[in-house]
């Protein structure tokens, strides 16, 4: 019995024991192989690192916490300047928290308070996308375009408008480049800008490639974002990237926008920041809303217990330090090349697989029934929870979900593996999945 | 030295073991220059005479087996015995043969490229890749009553329309230029040069023969750029390229030429079938 309401609640899971590089042990001795970063794109460095342990009990032995109120501290300044130091100019100042979800919640009540500070208090609409996902909390899931992760929640959210997401695969038409597609999605912006009114809208929230979770990792295609930039820009709407996922390095970029050449007013990083060791968040703000804010209220109105946690941010400083000084964010470049070497190789001609997509070593596979007519499996047949079920059997850890197409049908299963993988644990990977896959599909039969 | 020795052993090796194959070239000889009639599939000292095949095995008239990894040179989709295909066609051998009408398949046939190819607005089939690069080429000169044609180094449409190594005597005597594959700024300069002449571009979205090097999306993307500007068709070649998606690359890149061929797969090689497509005016 266990005292925890479980996700499932007539499960228990395995309980995790030890972990090591891109292995993880169970109490029964049961070793996983790690494809997805501690199972959401988390733990960025592989389990265990002497650099982040030394700087967490170093910390530890000097303050672990001090509220931010009375004080800051020597590693949440550090911190903050290195994370600035690798962002594009501009973006200048950082809000700490302790998560992703958080981080969303931080950079909506940002932009609301810039547009208060600007002096044009009309300004308080958000519009997202659809099959979006920026968190579980209620402001993070108002903004989330994921129909089945909001809908029991539906009474408590705010409402945000939500426009199509760039998702090449099912809605790029056959006689449209991949230019022309981004520019006709993104058009969508600006429809929804003058629809609501460009008085009112605050800001638009995005993620430059879309979380695992809900669209499998639809990258955004070539002009898509810098369209999108130049229409948040034509009508003053603050423009939020949400990098939770996709930043820190994963698709090959510090930033994943910096491959698409445009620079947010907000980015809300998150995951691989602390690398697992810590929860931990941040939000990165333009210098335009750090000066906002000091020219007028001088006051950030928003606040949480454990921002700027000292021993978090000691741990995220000796992850992002690692992860230079191995070369992590070019080896996610060329082992994602890699991996994506290898899926094409194993599954590219796969009856079942319609998209291997994705940047750097965040990669979406797209299941379908037909490839021809990109028909999804039966959602009743919940193929998504069998092939992670076959997949932990098989000893290997990936994050496949469904719901890919609009909430409801599509299965996807997202990769998203340490940035320092090494070859042969891709090439092992891939080879369970291959499996995996196969098992899931023969139990549909 | 050594590897030329060996080299000579594994000759004679397969002379040796290959007397049937070696019996039926001299024989070929006689009555074909050559001993061929598809010199692709010539090598010395003669090539193997296949028997029979069999999904993706094949058996030559001496007996080996081996496995297919040529695929009838891109166009063996099936293999060599798909049992959806062989049924169709003995369903059709069994309705009687030359009837002199349209066919009840044909119509189908097209609606279903049609639906699948962006360019395809209508189409006429005929016997192999060759014929419907010709076809496609004579429309666009008749239609724009201009003479010229651009194609690209080391292209290959066909038997007479062979452009690696400068062309070749075979070729059909039509006013080519040609111009280097995926090099935007020399290939745009050559449309400028001739555009007043200019009927057709035909190339191939990913570089077959000269060993399947894909076209740069922006490449495509000027080539259709510029034959919409001067007036050109822009036809193509997707006669091997067809099998690479859905939409063929054309679907892939999104870049629409005016004028489509297609030959091998479509037919996966169980008969001849190709056909050139146009969209409307």
């Amino acid at each position: 019995m266990s005292a925890i309401l479980h996700r499932k609640t007539d499960t228990v899971p395995p309980a995790v024991a030890q972990a090591d590089g891109l292995w993880v042990t169970d109490s029964d001795g049961r070793r996983y192989l790690d494809a997805v970063s501690g199972g959401a794109a988390v733990s960025a460095i592989g389990h265990r690192d002497e650099r982040v342990r030394d700087a967490i009990l170093r910390q530890f032995d000097a303050v672990s916490y001090a509220h931010g109120s009375f004080f800051t501290s020597e590693p949440a300044e550090e911190l903050a300047a290195y994370l600035v130091g690798k962002a594009p100019a501009g973006l200048s100042k950082v809000v700490f928290c302790s998560g992703g979800s958080e981080a969303v919640e931080t950079a909506l009540k940002l932009a609301r308070q810039y547009w208060v500070e600007r002096g044009e208090p009309g300004r308080g609409k958000i519009i997202a996308r659809r099959q979006s996902y920026h968190g579980a909390t209620l402001g993070a899931l108002s903004v989330g375009g994921n129909l089945p992760r909001r809908a029991l929640y539906e009474p408590l959210l705010f409402e945000a408008e939500l426009i199509a997401p760039c998702y090449a695969y099912r809605e790029r038409r056959e006689d449209e480049t991949e230019r022309d597609y981004g520019l006709r999605a993104a058009a969508e912006l600006e429809d929804a800008i003058l629809r609501l009114g460009p008085e009112t809208v605050a800001a638009f929230i995005a993620e430059p490639v879309v979380v695992g979770a809900t669209l499998g990792c639809a990258p955004a295609v070539d002009g898509y974002l810098s369209e999108v930039r130049a229409i948040c820009d034509r009508y003053g709407v603050l423009l939020i990237l949400d990098e939770i996922m996709c930043g820190s390095g994963r698709t090959g970029y510090r930033f994943a926008f910096e491959e698409d050449g445009v620079v947010p007013d907000i980015v809300t990083v998150a995951k691989g920041l602390g690398g697992g060791f810590v929860p931990m968040g941040a939000t990165l703000v333009h210098d335009r809303i750090a000066d906002a804010i000091a020219a007028g209220s001088g006051a950030l109105a928003h606040g949480f217990t454990y921002m700027g946690h000292a021993l978090a941010c000691a741990a995220a400083l000796a992850v992002q330090r690692a992860v230079d000084e191995d070369g992590l964010v070019a080896a996610a470049a060329a082992s994602g090349t890699a991996l994506r070497r290898m899926l094409e190789a194993s599954l590219g001609q796969h009856r079942h697989v319609g998209d291997i997509r994705g940047r750097g070593l965040f990669i979406g596979i797209e299941l379908v029934a037909d490839r021809e007519t990109k028909a999804p499996f039966d959602p009743a047949a919940k193929l998504h929870a069998v092939v992670k079920a076959s997949a932990m059997e098989n000893g290997l850890m990936i994050y496949p979900s469904g719901g890919t197409i609009d909430g409801r049908a599509g299965d996807h299963i997202l990769l998203a593996p340490a940035l320092n993988a090494r070859e042969d644990e891709l090439a092992e990977i891939v080879a369970r999945l291959g499996r995996s896959l196969d098992a899931a599909l023969e139990t549909l039969k | 030295m050594k590897a030329a020795g060996r080299l000579d052993d594994l000759r004679e090796a397969y002379v040796r073991n290959h007397p049937e194959s070696c019996a039926r070239h001299e024989r070929a000889q006689a009555w074909m220059p050559g001993g061929n009639t598809r010199s692709v599939l010539h090598f010395d000292p003669f090539p193997l005479v296949i028997a029979s095949g069999r999904a993706d095995m094949l058996t030559d008239v001496d007996g080996y087996e081996y496995i297919d990894c040529a695929g009838e040179f891109s166009a063996g989709l099936y293999g060599h015995s798909d049992p959806v295909i062989v049924a169709a066609l003995h369903e059709v051998l069994d309705n009687g043969l030359v009837l002199s009408g349209p066919n009840t398949a044909e119509s189908e046939l097209a609606e279903l490229l049609c639906r699948r190819f962006p360019s395809l607005e209508r189409l006429r089939f005929c016997n192999s890749g060759t014929e419907a690069n010709l076809f496609a080429l004579l429309t666009a000169i008749d239609a724009t009553g201009r003479k010229r044609v651009l194609v690209f180094e080391d292209a290959y449409h066909g038997g007479v329309l062979t452009f690696a190594g400068g062309g070749s005597p075979m070729n059909v005597p039509f006013d080519f230029v040609t111009a280097s594959f995926n090099d935007i700024e020399s290939a745009r300069a050559s449309v400028k040069r001739h555009e007043d002449d200019l009927a057709a571009i035909l190339v191939e979205p990913l570089l077959g023969a000269a060993g399947n090097i894909p076209a740069e999306a922006a490449f495509l993307a000027m080539l259709r750029e510029e034959a919409t500007r001067c007036g050109a068709v822009l036809i193509f070649d997707e006669v091997k390229t067809s099998r690479l998606g859905r939409a063929g690359l054309q679907g892939h890149y999104g870049i629409v030429p005016d004028m489509t061929t297609l030959g091998k797969n479509i037919s996966a090689r169980a008969c001849p079938l190709a056909h050139s497509a146009a969209r409307g005016p």
